[in-house]
């Protein structure tokens, strides 16, 4: 669905994005992470056909995205950071005005609202709705349409965990429809909960690219750590995963049943991003 | 695949349209439109009989013609705060769909507004439609430029001020007998006011002229919302 190969792009003369190349099949998910300046944005502008003068091939849907035209457009959806609205409109305006501008046949405004909790204020005017509620009125917005591909930007940006577990939700049952799925985000639980793929991108070039559960596993859990009363006080111990066998403390604790809890420490994805590139996520 | 071609755009357009005249209302431009005309009439019917064809022209140049530029100027500053355009960018919308969809709005708003003042001023109703047809585009694309490249709304203001003084300028010294030359309908504003005229030896050439204009700032408007388009969408990823 989405084909990357020997991507490059510059706004000035010094390379800005170099070398990038990645598949995403139909039906599959990939998340982008990356600090901010990193690439990501213009990654994507490129994807969506907002960029035209890059070099390599970025084809999506089976077109080169330098020649996006409004049948292009037909089949893709996208949500950006930013809630892009119209205040003076209400919700159900909105998404009315934003889905008469395709051709496919709109999804039912009503059903749309109500899957993120906004059919009761579905007749209000956006102006008045709190940051969340845009974030959720923008996100049903991409959805509207029924596109084939959807690029959604922080999706889960300012919600509450309510909200955010809905909307991680509605983003594994598009998946599950078939729609392939690009996401940037900055929320390594969003990226591993609602990613196939997730790629790192850093300083314009693609720093690895694999499923989450590979990238966390590629440094397997290297410690055990254990809790235990010493002295009516609560104590902790630590070993290495490799080496449970030969802690004495954590073997005596085990024979006398004294453990209060155990547990190995597995590398977070977070952790995974710094370890290769060296950088944290801001 | 479905067939994505003149009928898919036909529909883009009037949704457009349709948003626009509904964005208008909702941001009161057209309760001013209707309070402006009210004034005018109002002020055209208490005037001397006589003065009434050359208050009628100013009238009709100046406002439902060329107060596009400010209202429109304003559309699109309103939609760049609420970011709208990035959406529209990101949709099967074409930046001609988007600039003929403002042009359209304003112009439908404009002609309706002129033809009562042209009306009850005693302009001549041919001139009043010419004049409207190829004037009010230019100033709504001049105003969708200038605003495409503002950062406020103030800035917006400052940028169209001098815009407007070179344009009316030359049309009020022409139209109260200041400059007499023919060769002043080569400026948009002398063109527009030439056509509200009872005179309609120079019609032509002013209509000329407007084209002309109207298919250079076409140009350059359509360059200019490209490279507006181009630069949204990203964010901050």
């Amino acid at each position: 669905m989405i084909s990357v190969q020997d991507l490059r792009f510059s706004y000035t003369r010094a390379p800005f994005l170099t070398d990038i190349s990645f598949q995403v099949e139909t039906g599959s998910s990939l998340g982008f992470l990356g600090p901010s300046g990193a690439g990501k944005s213009t990654l994507q502008k490129i994807l969506i056909g907002m960029l035209r003068h890059y070099g390599g091939q970025a084809q999506v849907a089976g077109l080169e995205a330098r020649d996006a035209d409004s049948a292009f457009y037909e089949r893709i959806g996208v949500a950006f950071e930013y809630p892009t609205l119209y205040e003076k409109l209400t919700g159900r305006q909105n998404l009315a005005f934003f889905g008469s501008l395709y051709q496919n046949k709109q999804l039912d405004i009503s059903a749309l609202l109500d899957s993120v909790g906004l059919l009761p204020s579905a007749d209000q005017k956006v102006a008045a709705y709190s940051k969340g509620m845009r974030t959720r009125l923008n996100f049903v917005k991409a959805l509207l349409h029924a596109p084939d591909i959807l690029f959604l930007d922080e999706p889960t940006s300012g919600l509450d965990p309510t909200n955010a577990h809905v909307i991680k939700q509605m983003i594994l049952a598009e998946k599950q429809k078939g729609r392939t799925i690009l996401i940037t985000t900055h929320n390594m639980q969003d990226a591993t909960e609602l990613c196939d793929q997730v790629a790192f991108i850093v300083d314009g070039k693609l720093r690895a690219l694999d499923t989450p559960h590979h990238l966390i596993m590629r440094k397997a859990a290297t410690e055990v750590a254990y809790t235990y009363l010493e002295d009516g006080r609560e104590a902790q111990g630590t070993c290495a995963l490799a080496a449970t066998g030969e802690d004495a403390l954590l073997r005596r604790l085990m024979a006398e049943n004294k453990l209060l809890t155990i547990h190995s420490r597995e590398q977070t994805l977070g952790d995974v991003f710094m370890d290769i590139t060296g950088r944290v996520l801001a | 695949m479905k067939a994505y071609g003149k009928n898919a755009s036909l529909r883009r357009l009037v949704s457009l349209t349709h948003g626009e005249l509904r964005l208008a209302a909702r941001y009161g431009i057209l309760a001013v439109y209707a309070l402006f005309t009210f004034m005018y009439i109002m002020l055209l019917l208490w005037s001397n009989p006589a003065a009434r064809p050359a208050a009628g022209g100013v009238t009709i140049l100046s406002d439902p013609a060329a107060m596009g530029l400010f209202f429109m100027g304003a559309m699109v500053m309103l939609e760049k705060s609420q970011r709208v355009n990035s959406t529209l960018a990101a949709s099967p919308v074409r930046v001609g769909e988007y600039i003929a969809a403002k042009v359209l709005a304003l112009l439908g708003v404009g002609l309706l507004v002129a033809l009562i003042v042209g009306a009850v001023a005693g302009t001549p109703l041919w001139g009043v439609v010419l004049c409207l047809v190829l004037c009010s585009p230019l100033f709504t694309m001049l105003a969708m430029m200038l605003a495409s490249k503002s950062v406020s709304l103030n800035q917006f203001l400052l940028l169209s001020v001098p815009v407007e003084l070179i344009i009316f300028t030359p049309a009020l010294f022409y139209w109260f007998g200041g400059v007499t030359s023919p060769l002043w309908l080569l400026t948009p504003g002398v063109a527009g006011i030439a056509l509200l005229h009872p005179d309609t030896a120079l019609w032509p050439y002013a209509v000329l002229s407007l084209l002309v204009w109207n298919a250079l700032v076409a140009v350059l408007c359509h360059r200019m919302i490209r490279a507006y388009f181009d630069s949204l969408g990203g964010g901050k990823l």
